[in-house]
């Protein structure tokens, strides 16, 4: 492992021969990357695809429900197994995960993707990704904007397919993370809690695995419900009379969006604890209050998502306030620890920006403030307003977009050396991260204030007034800045992470 | 006893004064759970003349407090509306199993139990059975947890739900049913008592693990259900009878059933974390320790003369037992003086 405390680094040089770090374990989390990447930009241009549509009306309104569906869904699971993937690379200096495991989550995944192209694409399924029963099977006459309710089940196995990946991604970290300390107490921290161990001794975890831990624990958890749901949307379709209640289907399926959701960013910070603290030149050790922070995300991520259903007035009021007060609880875990933590480490360190650093650290800019709009939206007051504006897109794509996939692709940039052998062009990656960052806030901006201004969301195209085409117009131009950016990030690091792609360019 | 259906008078729709004016409380029960207590505080004192280390005074408080939580839940309102409502009858089925049994197992009774008796008892009839390998064959986690979902599927599944609502005898062999099958579960995953052997706590994560799926399913049934799976709860006069309110009833019973479950899963992950943990801290450190948090082999002393079950850790005091009885607080911090007090 890098010496903390060395002068900051630029890149992540070859390490000596680490057991957790096999060839084939290298091999795999490239695949992932790459895959990630290709998959990422392509529905990156879906959702410029979608902000052309809502400003300039040119595509058929079902294209866009299609789309909509696809980009959310796939844009949930690409960054979230993405991000597990490069995670789990940050771990495998202490843990000696499987390849195999890898090889089948990827395969799962990829499977899962290729579902959701088919339905959505051929199928026109268009229900939103959040797929609320029961429109996927009842969308209404194909011929009135409807698609054939057969389109749905490629969908569901896709969602399920995510869930079991994920989770079987879980059992593997706490399986390797248990055989590395022995029991499931050191790999979280217990022994650092009770003062038995310094959090800089050898054997001590670290915040990343501890990260990791904590959202394997979470990914089991959630894979439960998340099947559940599916059999019994499944179970509709092969036998019509069995009805599925309406109300708990819509609970099942918010927690289960709103843990994988969540699970990126926090799995990003998890990546963030590992790599920023080396362009720092300081070391972040599992302190004590950063492992109970981590162990607070364990209940304070469940709850929260009763904030979802704050319209729905058949949903017991007590739950409100639970999720009210559960998505401030939340806050103060992230907000106190790793947040204000990351601050402390960059402070007066002399960092030197180059990509990675600065995509971690524009990630945790855009998680504190999507997060804040969350917060705000979690306030029932303001929800009633807002819910259904543009406003909920805002906050999730400044967190989502802003602050997971800039985590990842932090992640990215500093192991690129360490997995491949080859550098990317840090000089390229910086232009491209400023395309990024600006033309990446301008759309959630646009999102911002449409939302302020009560633009609906949901809706393809709103003909009147035309003031509400004025935000999409100026997201989309913020849309094509961050695509020129992704598009020349995309080409380099493929260079890097694809075997023989771009030979020809390096050798002239 | 420990239910009162059958022809009782129906209760009136709930308010906050039913929580002093629904008690129906049940002289044979009562008895019962006295007798219990004195039984349990005899052989509590008798332990404490043995030698070794004597059990410390919050046990026999956990059990007396899991006795009262017996008599609240089955003799207090949620007896008599669960007569009525399926959700607050799974409400007292939860507390029976997640809060009285685990309580009651707190108090060590089968411990107190066994080294109250006579001696010659003890030695005679006691000791051999704690010893045989069919008890220790019998007390594998997975085996327990697999008879407890069966009690549970078994009693939610067949008739005898249904008819347990028609007939208190069947009634209270349900909740007998219940209370048994808890306790045996919490005493093999958590139990400090050392008639039953504790496995390793990766093998009792291993059994929590592998009951969320069984449980959460149980309680999705009572979800997801279209009709009332209990005709009793449907014939039961206004303001508690018909389809819709008892189906009502039905899918937040499932919810009262689910929700439980994942806070009890949560904690038991993480109690039975930190006793791996203790375990193999003590492990690490070199100290021959017999026990700790029950994660090992044996928590059973069989010294000569010692007479009793030790507790070879108690949480109360941070002490570890070796097998040669020197006392240590934590692993290689010795504070008591050689040989057993």
């Amino acid at each position: 492992m890098v010496d903390l405390q060395t002068s900051p680094s630029t890149t992540s040089a070859p390490e000596p021969a680490i057991a957790g770090r096999s060839d084939a374990a290298r091999r795999m989390t490239s695949i992932w990357i790459a895959t990630t990447g290709v998959f990422f930009v392509v529905l990156a241009l879906f959702g410029l695809v979608m902000r052309l549509i809502q400003s300039q009306n040119v595509l058929d309104d079902r294209w866009y429900y299609a789309i909509v569906t696809l980009h959310g869904a796939g844009m949930i699971a690409i960054t979230l197994m993405g991000l597990a993937s490069v995670l789990s690379w940050v771990i495998r200096d202490r843990l000696v995960m499987s390849t195999k495991i890898s090889v089948a989550t990827y395969v799962m995944t990829m499977s899962a993707i290729v579902l959701v192209l088919i339905s959505t694409m051929i199928g026109r399924f268009g229900p939103g990704w959040t797929f609320l029963y029961p429109l996927p099977t009842n969308p209404g006459p194909a011929g009135t904007g409807g698609w054939s309710p057969g389109w749905a089940y490629p969908y569901y196995i896709a969602v399920a397919l995510v869930c079991l990946s994920f989770a079987l991604w879980g059992f593997d970290v706490l399986r390797a993370g248990i055989r590395a300390f022995g029991n499931p107490g050191r790999m979280f921290g217990f022994d650092i809690v009770s003062g038995r161990t310094k959090p800089t001794d050898a054997g001590a975890t670290n915040p990343s695995i501890v990260a990791a831990g904590i959202m394997a624990l979470e990914a089991i958890l959630t894979a439960i419900p998340g099947t559940i749901i599916i059999v019994m949307l499944l179970a509709h379709g092969i036998d019509p009379k069995f009805d599925v209640p309406v109300l708990f289907s819509k609970n099942l399926i918010y927690f289960v969006g709103h843990m994988l959701a969540n699970f990126s960013i926090y799995l990003g910070a998890g990546i963030m604890y590992a790599v920023l603290p080396k362009y720092a030149g300081r070391a972040w050790p599992a302190a004590k209050s950063t492992i109970i922070a981590w162990w607070c995300i364990t209940l304070t991520i469940i709850f929260p998502y009763f904030h979802h259903l704050y319209m729905d007035f058949a949903q017991p009021a007590a739950l409100d306030v639970v999720g009210n007060v559960a998505s401030y609880a939340s806050a103060l875990p992230s907000a106190v620890v790793t947040i204000f933590g990351a601050v402390l480490i960059v402070y007066r360190s002399g960092i030197r920006w180059s990509p990675a650093p600065l995509f971690l650290y524009a990630a945790m800019v855009g998680w504190a403030i999507g997060g804040v709009g969350a917060l705000l939206d979690s306030t029932p007051a303001i929800n009633e307003t807002m819910h259904n504006t543009l406003w909920v897109p805002a906050h999730f794509h400044t967190y989502m977009a802003l602050g997971a996939v800039l985590f990842l692709l932090g992640g990215v940039y500093h192991y690129a050396e360490q997995l491949t052998g080859k550098t990317p062009n840090l000089r390229l990656g910086g232009i491209s991260s400023i395309f990024i960052l600006l033309g990446g806030w301008i759309v959630v901006l646009t999102f911002f204030v449409s939302g302020a201004m009560s633009v609906v969301r949901r809706y393809a195209y709103v003909p009147d007034p035309a003031r509400y085409r004025n935000g999409a117009t100026v997201g989309l131009v913020g849309a094509s800045i961050a695509a020129v950016g992704l598009l020349l990030i995309a080409g380099d690091l493929l260079r890097v992470y694809v075997p023989g792609f771009g030979r020809r360019s390096e050798k002239s | 006893m420990f239910a009162h259906t059958g022809g009782g008078a129906v209760p009136a729709p709930f308010t906050p004064g039913a929580l002093l004016e629904g008690w129906d409380v049940e002289p044979l029960l009562m008895v019962g759970v006295a007798w219990l207590a004195i039984a349990y505080l005899v052989c509590w004192k008798r332990s404490r003349a043995l030698p070794g280390p004597p059990l410390p005074r919050w046990r026999p408080l956990a059990f007396l407090g899991g006795l009262g939580l017996l008599l609240i839940a089955t003799d207090g309102p949620f007896d008599r509306y669960g007569d009525v409502n399926m959700a607050v009858h799974m409400g007292q089925h939860m507390v029976l199993l997640y809060l009285v049994a685990p309580v009651l197992v707190a108090g060590a009774p089968l411990t107190v139990l066994r080294n109250g008796l006579h001696p010659r008892v003890r030695k005679r009839w006691v000791d051999p059975v704690v010893e045989s390998r069919m008890l220790r064959a019998l007390s594998d986690p997975m085996l327990v947890a697999a008879c407890y979902l069966g009690v549970l599927y078994a009693t939610h599944f067949t008739g005898w739900y249904n008819a347990a609502l028609g007939n208190p005898a069947i009634h209270d062999a349900e909740h007998v049913a219940y209370l048994v099958a808890g306790f045996a579960l919490w005493t093999v995953l958590v139990g400090h008592d050392g008639v039953v052997v504790p496995r390793s706590a990766a093998r009792r994560i291993a059994v929590v693990f592998a009951m969320i799926v069984p449980m959460t399913v149980l309680a999705v049934i009572f979800i997801v259900a279209p009709n009332p799976l209990y005709p009793a709860y449907v014939d039961e006069p206004a303001p508690w009878g018909g389809r819709a309110a008892a189906l009502a009833a039905q899918r937040v019973a499932g919810g009262v059933m689910w929700l439980p479950s994942v806070f009890v899963t949560l904690g038991l992950l993480a109690w039975l974390s930190v006793a791996w943990y203790r375990t193999d801290e003590a492990t690490r450190a070199d100290e021959p320790i017999a026990d700790a948090e029950g994660a090992s082999e044996s928590v059973v002393d069989h010294r000569e003369g010692a007479g009793r079950f030790e507790f070879v850790r108690e949480p109360q005091q941070g002490r570890f037992v070796t097998p040669g009885g020197r006392e240590v607080d934590g692993p290689g911090q010795p504070v008591g003086a050689e040989g057993s007090r």
